[in-house]
């Protein structure tokens, strides 16, 4: 059995019926990234040791009858600007090289205690600016579908590893479009979840008001399973939601008749390349003969959008990049 | 069209960079590009419309101001080039 031929909720459930060994998945991974990446960049570094440690952990506990969580055994890799304790993380940036952090980020704690494999952190634009993943510091990453085409950013690494199957899932983030966009061009699922979804702590900071950590994934329901690990209030983040987690993976199997879909019509404009709108007409229509009620609506500020976002999310980040501008306590270069 | 070659030659300054003519006459031309765009908001009729303070609705809610096992010492100077009696040691930038 190929691991990386499988989705997530596949792998758990092989790890979890033992046809599958944590240790077969994170050795396996380990080669598949060391044959395809060189190509692609998609990793900024990988942490073999600690991997192949989880694995026998995750093994260990499933031989002891334990159970195990809903992402044993499963390769998650991590945008480079989420902090891994122990393993450095840079957000794409040459100002944070050699930094290890000291503490894991909320969702990584939580995609570990949920038995996930983290093979490594990916490549990105510098601190999340960017949509191509030309500006990270270390090199650009390329789009698996054709290396001479970039991945689209800021978490192209993200989305690139997924698309090459060297993981079935992975983690983004998303201020601008950061998530959705590299799914795009990438051709795998990502999620920007509402924001307070997913908690914040220990990721570095873009625009603070925007920000929202979310999964990348082979499939619908992977993504669906990694958010439900992720999200739900953390006291560390005071932004973070208290409402319920819904049960999303389970609601993959809903039928959607009889849900009502409103489309609005100011983003189908000019600028909107002719073969996605017939794609996206196209799926409309699938889900108007699944049963859906489709209406068309109008956002008729939509035209404001952009230019709202860049007077934000500009700002946003000169607060939150003034931290490393060394105009306080001077330069350590 | 402004021209914004005095606040580009300013902010150039401020960040000890150097810019070439050609590249703070370029500059000045994105800028005020975007600052023209960014104006377009201003034909939005606003009047009347609350001002939103954050995107959330609920209150954001503090955990309880309960003692909880957090970074070592150790932990939380570790990443320092340099440290002294617990602290970051950072160079004198005072004299005497």
């Amino acid at each position: 059995m190929d691991p990386w031929k499988l989705h997530v909720s596949e792998l758990a459930g092989h790890v979890r019926d033992g046809r599958l060994s944590a240790t077969e998945i994170a050795k396996a991974t380990l080669a598949r990234i060391e044959r395809l990446d060189p190509a692609v960049h998609a990793f900024l570094r990988t942490s073999p040791e600690a991997l192949l440690a989880q694995a026998a952990r995750i093994d260990a506990k499933r031989a002891r009858g334990e159970a195990l969580g809903a992402l044993a055994g499963v390769p998650i890799a991590l945008k480079d600007a989420l902090c891994t304790r122990g393993v450095e993380t840079t957000a794409g940036s040459k100002i944070l090289e050699g930094y290890v952090p000291p503490y894991d980020a909320t969702v990584v704690a939580r995609l570990a205690a949920a038995d996930a494999l983290l093979p490594g952190k990916t490549n990105m634009d510098e601190f999340a600016m960017g949509s191509s993943n030309e500006n990270s510091a270390y090199g650009p990453c390329k789009n698996p579908w054709d290396t001479s085409r970039t991945p689209g950013g800021s978490s192209g690494g993200s989305a690139a590893s997924v698309a090459a199957r060297m993981v079935p899932g992975s983690l983004g983030s998303d201020t601008g479009g950061s998530i959705r966009q590299p799914a795009g061009l990438t051709g795998v699922v990502g999620v920007k979840p509402t924001y307070g979804r997913v908690s914040r702590y220990g990721l570095i900071a873009f625009a603070s008001s925007l920000d929202q950590v979310g999964p990348f994934a082979t499939d619908v329901r992977g993504a669906a399973r990694i958010l439900e690990v992720i999200a739900g209030r953390d006291p560390k983040d005071a932004t973070s939601l208290a409402a319920p987690v819904g049960p999303y993976e389970a609601d993959c199997d809903r039928d959607p008749k009889g849900l009502r879909l409103g489309v609005p019509e100011e983003y189908f404009t000019s600028g909107l390349d002719p073969e996605v709108e017939a794609s996206v007409r196209q799926s409309i229509a699938q889900l108007e003969a699944r049963g859906c009620t489709v209406r068309r609506i109008k956002l008729p500020h939509t035209r404001f959008a952009v230019a709202t976002y860049y007077v934000l999310a500009t700002a946003e980040a000169s607060s939150n990049l003034a931290r490393f501008d060394g105009v306080r306590y001077g330069a350590r270069v | 069209m402004m021209d914004f070659r005095s606040q580009i030659a300013h902010v150039a300054e401020l960040a000890s960079l150097s810019l070439t003519e050609e590249e703070a006459t370029s500059m000045a031309a994105e800028v005020d590009a975007i600052v023209r765009y960014v104006a377009e908001l201003g034909t939005l009729d606003t009047e009347g419309v609350p001002p939103t303070y954050h995107v959330l609705e609920e209150a954001s809610s503090l955990r309880p101001d309960e003692v909880q096992p957090g970074l070592t010492h150790e932990e939380a100077l570790s990443g320092a080039p340099r440290s002294s009696s617990g602290g970051f040691a950072v160079p004198g930038y005072v004299e005497g």
